[in-house]
């Protein structure tokens, strides 16, 4: 509309924009590559030995450490820890359900970023304060949360797998620790934007009404 | 909406084209058609001055109200 106030985006954001194009490419053909892969290592009884799969442990017995200028020895225990494990052969039923849940969460990212990308776009094209952008910062707040929850899906579900499976000297597989709720941050980083979305939506609203004041 | 714009009407009674008025109102042709359109929200005062001092008219003859 002729009417309206356009401010054209910077040369800051064309070089944003570039850069999160060729990160979505790149991480589309990843994605695709990955998707073969796994399909393939279903398909066939090929071995899965590029795919790491997520274990959390703990050592049973506690370890000796000494500081030099320390005199007393003390006991360090090792209580939750975060690994990953590859095998040559894993069973089908697992490999579907953890690569099925693997492509799911690199899907939402890559639909965020595609979100991005739009928004870029549109403030390229000088049309920033629009209820478009409004829903689509909604969309990545969710999706952000969404990624968040298939991730502790994934980790949770590979864990609870691997856990009475694995035998190693002292280390105790379990199926939860404190690496299942960590990277918490961002789901408050996600409501937070949430928030952030709701406000432009209202200020994109407004923006309609006042640029349709004659 | 149940405010009705008759910009055309009176542009018409006065064989005067959208031009013209945009151009003696000082407003854009694109703000003017959004007005007769009946698309705009909301009417300045001003805006409604100066288009009855060129249309020499009263804002009545402009704009009414019909219930649907």
């Amino acid at each position: 509309m002729e009417g309206e106030t356009k401010v054209h985006g910077g040369p800051l954001i064309g070089y944003l924009l570039t850069i999160f194009r060729i990160i979505f490419f790149l991480f589309a053909i990843s994605i695709l590559f990955w998707a073969l892969y796994s399909f393939f290592v279903f398909a066939t009884d090929a071995p899965a030995l590029h795919m790491e799969f997520p274990v959390l442990f703990s050592i049973e017995n506690s370890l000796k450490w000494q500081i030099p200028q320390n005199f007393e020895p003390s006991n360090l225990y090792l209580h939750n820890s975060i690994g990953s494990i590859s095998a040559d052969f894993l069973p089908k039923r697992f490999l579907a359900i953890y690569s099925l849940i693997s492509l799911a969460a690199n899907l939402c990212a890559l639909l965020s970023i595609k979100y991005v990308i739009r928004i870029l776009e549109a403030v390229r094209s000088g049309n920033f304060l629009i209820v478009d952008n409004a829903n689509r910062l909604r969309k990545i707040a969710i999706i952000a949360i969404a990624l968040f929850l298939i991730d502790k899906l994934a980790i949770t579900y590979s864990a609870y797998y691997f856990s009475d499976k694995l035998e190693f000297n002292d280390l105790n597989f379990t199926s939860i620790n404190m690496f299942s709720f960590q990277h918490l941050e961002s789901v408050f980083g996600a409501l937070f934007l949430l928030i952030i979305a709701e406000a432009f939506r209202i200020g994109a609203q407004l923006k309609k009404e006042n640029d349709l004041t004659i | 909406m149940s405010i009705i714009v008759n910009l055309d009407v009176m542009l018409a009674t006065r064989k005067m084209s959208l031009t013209e008025l945009s151009e003696k109102v000082g407003i854009t042709m694109s703000n003017l058609s959004i007005l007769k359109q009946g698309k705009a929200k909301a009417i300045r005062f001003s805006t409604l001055e100066v288009i009855c001092e060129v249309l020499e008219c009263q804002p009545g003859d402009i704009l009414e109200y019909r219930q649907y």
